[in-house]
């Protein structure tokens, strides 16, 4: 019973017995009344209620930084449990999310001795910096809980000669989306954070800028192979039927392009260059090390409900750490009934030997060969989870390339 | 709250003591047993203890939903698939759950019914409190079926609310699917557009090309599931269009609609706007077609992550149009955006 599992983790007071059985036959009443039910795919439910719980339980206390672990001083074991401690207590932000941050400052003390210099804001931050560390352990983790409306983040922070600039905005007024389409002779997303970016630069040597416009302009025009909606056919038959008498219904496509949003796009690189090399790994047991998060964000540079048949996504997080940072930029594309597809950007960059690697990854996958895929009594609810969708979707090509600077 | 015992759930102003007797009597022989039975003064004051339940966002019972939306269809069924609307009143667009919202909604326009509202749909779904928000309002169009308009959006229908948040939101607050499926049987009843005054012609998507007058709308059989095509599908989903004529969504279905469209329209059957909603806009509201046709949007940083601000749309006694634009509701010692917590991502 698919949506029995989802919700029992919910009802942790009730007894079992009693509220699964209504359940159940309301169910099959459900199903008999609406045979369309099964044709619908489904939208994130479980992170939109993730996001609800971390709206509603994040606060924190407005404290200037008491420690930081951005400060020598935090190198010593027991300062780091101090700061860590207060961390739970101030803070009561969702149990299940909370361990692996503390676990990070726990191991604080562990990481290497050749501390580079961390400065926040980063040292080339020109205007106003607007992006409060956590009150307790000086971290930069935006979205801040005490932004405000209108949303504005700016946030940067230096490792040694690393910079990176964050920059998190509200969705671009008409103004801005004249300007914006008349470059890109497309409409844009219906959510278009066109000034959100994430920025990354070393002296005069490297600079990459990740923002919504320049993944744009590489959106298809005209595409040769043209997504369609599940009922497109049936909806275009109907249609041609009905206004073939009329002159002024053309039923043509006027500039057709690539309405799922897909990009190839992985990054504006202004200055370096990349070396091909598909044999070169982002050394992930170093990442899976929990060294201490020193900046975190997460953004969305533009997302569209099409129309209300599935999604399309463009989301960017980044960390860094003492050692090395890692941003990916995620797009995510599911056509109802259609297909599922994730380009996915890793970009790595070890502070100690300043080596470059960037991996351009894509999957798809046909939604019904996905939906076969899913185990378990709820297979919508893992067809909306991204992160098993990534961990099952085949594999069309990997890039890899690389430079030390 | 002020109560007129005297009259059903009318408003004082618009009928006169018999008439509205008259009215009470035939609603009440056509509600359910159980209803019927129980006095004017009682459903009332139970309409009333709900509203006010409602507004501290806490949701009714099912039991109370059931017989809530049992009223409530009595209510739709009268009206028209042109519900005539009069001035003053105050049009507003999507909600989409975001009840704290909506109540910071009344407070920038004025309480309901105080102030005349018109709503152009789109009640639940993306928001975390579809419940308490389509609850709500289908309370006061109960309460004062005169002082409030509630038009159907395309997220009142079964399948959109099954991928985008409200038959979730359903099983999740009372543990079945009760709830949505009654809600939804509801839905099937709500009026698809309204007139104001001859004048302003408002719909939640917008024109269809099987659609030329507005006495066309009125043949339309209102009383189903959104259908995939059709021209009531068109006025759910349509939306306006730089290019001229009629265009077809590159995504394969729906249709957009130029200014020679909303020109035609509009001469054709002597308006002098269409308002709509169905699409974000950061400033709350937006133009279109040289002022024939305005888009409004009343969910404030809708989805809690696009900072946009929402609007409303005066109309007073001399046709005077006023926008109000406003942030989100802000409630203390919750933050406004959404906080992620650092992970490992790899």
């Amino acid at each position: 019973m698919s949506a029995d599992n989802r919700f029992s983790s919910e009802k942790t007071t009730r007894d079992e017995d009693q509220t699964r059985e209504p359940i159940r036959s309301s169910k099959s009443t459900l199903k008999a009344d609406t045979p369309t039910s099964s044709s619908i795919g489904s939208v994130f439910v479980n992170s939109a209620r993730e996001m609800h719980q971390l709206t509603t339980n994040a606060r924190f206390p407005n404290k200037k930084p008491t420690q930081s672990i951005l400060s020598p001083s935090f190198l010593s074991a027991s300062s780091a449990n101090r700061s860590s401690n207060k961390h739970t207590q101030t803070s009561s932000i969702s149990t299940t999310t909370i361990p692996s941050f503390q676990t990070s400052l726990n191991k604080a003390a562990t990481r290497p001795q050749s501390t580079p210099v961390v400065q926040v804001p980063a040292k080339g931050h020109t205007g106003a910096c607007n992006n409060p560390q956590c009150s307790d352990c000086g971290a930069v983790i935006i979205p801040s809980p005490r932004a405000t409306l209108p949303l504005q983040d700016t946030p940067s922070i230096s490792i040694s000669d690393w910079e990176i600039y964050t920059s998190r905005n509200p969705i671009l007024n008409a103004t801005e989306i004249e300007t914006y389409e008349s470059i890109l002779s497309i409409p844009v997303p219906e959510m278009i954070f066109g000034n959100n970016k994430v920025e990354i630069k070393y002296l005069d040597k490297f600079h990459i800028n990740y923002n919504s416009l320049d993944a744009l302009k590489l959106v298809a025009l005209n595409p040769s192979d043209l997504i369609q909606v599940s009922y497109a056919n049936e909806w275009f038959q109907s249609r041609q039927q009905k206004h073939a008498s009329n002159d002024e219904v053309l039923l043509e496509m006027y500039r057709p392009f690539d309405w799922t949003y897909s990009t190839n796009y992985q990054g504006t690189l202004l200055k370096g260059k990349f070396i091909r090399d598909d044999t070169m790994n982002i050394p992930l047991e170093k990442l899976k090390r929990q060294d201490p998060i020193l900046f975190f964000d997460d953004m969305i540079l533009y997302e569209d409900e099409l129309g209300d048949n599935g999604i399309s996504i463009m989301n960017i997080k980044i960390r860094a750490m003492h050692s090395c940072l890692l941003l990916l930029q995620r797009l995510f594309v599911r056509v109802d009934n259609v297909l599922i597809r994730i380009y996915d950007t890793r970009l790595y960059i070890d502070f100690e030997t300043n080596l470059v690697v960037r991996e351009f990854k894509r999957q798809e996958l046909d939604y019904d060969s996905l939906l076969k895929l899913c185990t378990g009594n709820d297979p919508r609810s893992l067809m909306r989870d991204i992160n098993w969708c990534s961990s099952e979707l085949p594999v069309i090509d990997v890039q890899r390339e690389y430079m030390t600077i | 709250m002020d109560i007129d015992t005297d009259i059903q759930m009318e408003d004082a102003i618009d009928t006169s003591p018999s008439t509205a007797t008259s009215t009470t009597s035939t609603k009440l022989t056509s509600l359910p047993p159980t209803l019927s039975q129980t006095s004017p003064t009682t459903q009332i004051n139970t309409l009333d203890g709900w509203i006010e339940q409602l507004s501290q966002c806490k949701p009714l019972s099912e039991s109370s939903i059931k017989q809530l939306c049992n009223m409530a269809i009595d209510t739709f069924k009268d009206e028209q698939n042109v519900q005539p609307v009069q001035v003053p009143v105050t049009i507003c667009g999507d909600i989409h759950g975001q009840f704290h919202d909506l109540m910071e909604l009344f407070k920038i326009g004025g309480p309901c019914p105080d102030t005349n509202y018109l709503f152009m749909g789109d009640y639940v779904d993306r928001g975390y409190y579809s419940v308490e928000t389509v609850s709500y309002l289908v309370c006061m169009k109960i309460r004062y079926p005169k002082r409030i308009t509630i038009l159907r959006g395309n997220h009142e229908s079964r399948q959109i609310t099954q991928v985008y948040g409200f038959y979730d939101e359903c099983f999740r607050k009372y543990g079945s699917a009760n709830v949505w499926k009654i809600f939804t049987d509801l839905f099937d009843y709500f009026p698809i557009t309204a007139l104001v005054d001859n004048s302003i012609f408002c719909l939640h998507g917008g024109l269809s090309p099987m659609i030329e007058s507005i006495d066309q709308v009125r043949e339309l059989n209102r009383i189903q599931e959104v259908p995939h095509e059709g021209p009531m599908c068109d006025l759910l989903w349509s939306d306006p269009d730089d290019r001229g004529g009629w265009g077809i969504s590159p995504r394969g279905a729906g249709f957009t609609f130029g200014q020679d469209i909303s020109e035609q329209f509009n001469h054709t059957n002597g308006l002098s706007l269409i308002a709509r909603a169905h699409q974000l806009v950061m400033e709350g509201y937006s133009w279109s077609h040289q002022d024939l046709v305005v888009t409004i949007f009343s969910a404030p940083n809708y989805c809690y992550r696009c900072g946009n601000q929402a609007a409303i749309m005066e109309v007073n006694e001399n046709h005077n149009r006023d926008f109000l634009q406003y942030d989100p509701s802000i409630r203390p010692g919750e933050p406004t955006v959404t906080r992620k917590t650092p992970d490992y991502f790899l």
